[in-house]
């Protein structure tokens, strides 16, 4: 997913003038393809998040279009009050880019995990968010970033995750008419959500699978409107609490609907051991039989 | 140049007279504090946007809750339609801190110390990368001192050889519950400056001519020392804690507008 980010935005750049990559001290490997191209449009900040992000809303209001590039919580929490200030209260377009969603640094502990950022993002004002699951996603959220001319936040995994592109198409065209069950999913997740609807598949339900990874709120409306009574599993590498599954719950409130939802994600955030992203994924029960258990109770319920 | 000299000196005390009484009369009616912070930044305020007025530089104000002496040195120079009543009042925009909203002469909203050297860095940055013919200029208060990111810019500026930013320390020597000093030492704060790589000079920030010749840039950032008074020019108010926060009642505007004639 960070190949694909850096790829497509140094293609975008060779159009754009405007487009400058910071970082905070990361992405070693990463973004020398950009680098290399525009030596004079990539800055390396050192390692200060709070000055970096407000510099950046700064070259944005003169008409510049900052990338903030690093990982999981130091664009993000580590100077969330410069977020918060500068970027989204002045409505500006600076475009953060964390990578390392969920457990993808799992090995690298607590302060490497990425879990709390959807709830704390989708509470500041003008903020654009997207949460890819794979290469494709990551490129069309890109496209997105580029003409909203708007503050954005980009969630996206580490590195080699599948492309789902194509499986999610092929579920869609079957399964989109009365379907048994749906899951809705945000991020990288998406690969074990998509291996556990194929077990439910084989048992015969009829399980249709969508990513949610822009303008979430519009998008679960128009799914909850079109599916107003089926059974609903929402799953991300994130905490329940503040997450896509929580906003589910508040648009079907809203609409007054009844569709039973299940909301799989991190309950608790056991933050205190080390494991890879598989290992944590199946100790907060992200794991694809977890999954299908659990959305097996809610088809019987 | 000296002729020249006194008619800005003219100008500018008599513009400073104004702004003070509307800094004034906007905390009696609006019943709000940092009066005393407001009234140590006028001149500097007044230097800055002066110099603006003549050539597009950008000017922000980091500290943020000198709001009222944003809003009063805009209204004099004629740059915004501002008054006591504005001020903090129920649905205006004109808020306790400084609002970006009520003027395109604000590049940025602050409230939050520590805010607006880095995204002056920024714009400075922005400017040299794009080659723009533009000063930034931001004035910050002596406690913002104690925020990390004013070092790390300081960091950040002089690495990047910002020779068109100009930071103004509004150096009054107190802040919210004492001195600097017995707070969290800023000196030798002149040393500090200059080590970081930047250009340093101390200046009395009351001085409106000794300010302009401050103003101008170098071949590295520099930080002009404004030496000030808190509360300057109103002598119940000069260089006293309780100022960060009382606002003037009928009596004490009346004694201190006195005082500015």
């Amino acid at each position: 997913m960070r190949n694909s980010f850096v790829s497509a935005l140094t293609e975008y750049s060779k159009t754009n003038p405007k487009i400058v990559l910071a970082t905070g001290d990361l992405g070693y490997g990463v973004l020398d393809e950009f680098s290399r191209e525009f030596p004079d449009r990539f800055i390396n900040f050192g390692i200060n998040e709070q000055s970096m992000m407000s510099a950046c809303a700064g070259m944005a209001k003169i008409g510049l279009i900052p990338f903030v590039y690093s990982i999981a919580n130091f664009n993000t929490f580590r100077c969330l009050e410069q977020i918060r200030n500068d970027v989204c209260y002045m409505d500006l377009n600076v475009n953060i880019i964390s990578i390392g969603s969920g457990f993808s640094y799992g090995t690298s502990g607590y302060s490497h995990h990425l879990l709390e950022d959807f709830s704390i993002m989708s509470a500041l004002p003008n903020l654009q968010i997207y949460t890819p699951c794979d290469g494709s996603e990551t490129r069309k959220s890109l496209e997105l970033i580029l003409k909203n001319r708007k503050p954005s936040y980009m969630r996206i995994g580490k590195g080699g995750e599948r492309d789902l592109s194509m499986e999610l198409v092929s579920n869609q065209n079957l399964y989109q008419e009365n379907p048994d069950l749906i899951f809705l999913f945000s991020g990288p997740i998406g690969e074990n959500v998509l291996s556990a609807s194929k077990v439910l598949i084989d048992i015969g339900y009829r399980v249709l699978v969508l990513s949610v990874f822009s303008d979430h709120e519009l998008e679960i409306n128009n799914i909850l409107t079109k599916y107003p009574d089926t059974k609903i599993v929402t799953v991300e590498e994130h905490l329940i609490r503040g997450g896509m599954g929580s906003m589910v719950l508040e648009v079907k409130n809203s609409l007054n609907l009844h569709n039973r939802i299940l909301r799989l994600g991190v309950s608790r955030h056991h933050g205190t051991f080390a494991g890879s992203q598989s290992f944590l994924r199946e100790t907060h029960g992200l794991n694809i039989q977890s999954i299908v258990m659990k959305s097996l109770e809610l088809l019987n319920s | 140049l000296n002729i020249n000299n006194s008619k800005i000196e003219i100008e500018a005390v008599e513009a400073c007279k104004k702004i003070r009484k509307l800094i004034l009369e906007t905390a009696n009616k609006s019943k709000t504090s940092h009066v005393a912070s407001c009234l140590s930044v006028v001149e500097l305020l007044f230097a800055a946007h002066y110099k603006t007025s003549r050539k597009e530089n950008s000017v922000i104000l980091s500290k943020g809750h000198a709001a009222n002496a944003q809003y009063s040195t805009l209204q004099v120079l004629g740059e915004i339609e501002f008054s006591s009543d504005l001020f903090c009042s129920e649905g205006s925009e004109f808020y306790g801190h400084v609002n970006h909203i009520v003027s395109n002469k604000i590049p940025l909203s602050t409230g939050s110390l520590g805010h607006g050297m880095p995204f002056a860095a920024g714009l400075a940055l922005g400017k040299k990368m794009e080659g723009i013919d533009s000063l930034t200029i931001v004035i910050i208060s002596d406690g913002e001192c104690d925020e990390g990111t004013t070092w790390e810019t300081a960091m950040i500026a002089s690495h990047h050889k910002l020779s068109n930013l100009l930071v103004v320390v509004d150096r009054n020597k107190l802040q919210s519950l004492t001195t600097t000093e017995d707070t969290l030492a800023l000196e030798p704060l002149k040393d500090k400056w200059e080590s970081f790589g930047w250009e340093c000079v101390e200046v009395d920030g009351h001085d409106i001519l000794e300010i302009f010749s401050a103003l101008q840039t170098s071949d590295k950032p520099k930080c002009v020392i404004a030496n000030t008074v808190k509360g300057n020019g109103i002598s119940f108010m000069e260089n006293k804690v309780e100022w960060h926060y009382k606002f003037p009642s009928d009596e004490e505007l009346f004694n201190a507008l006195k005082e500015i004639q």
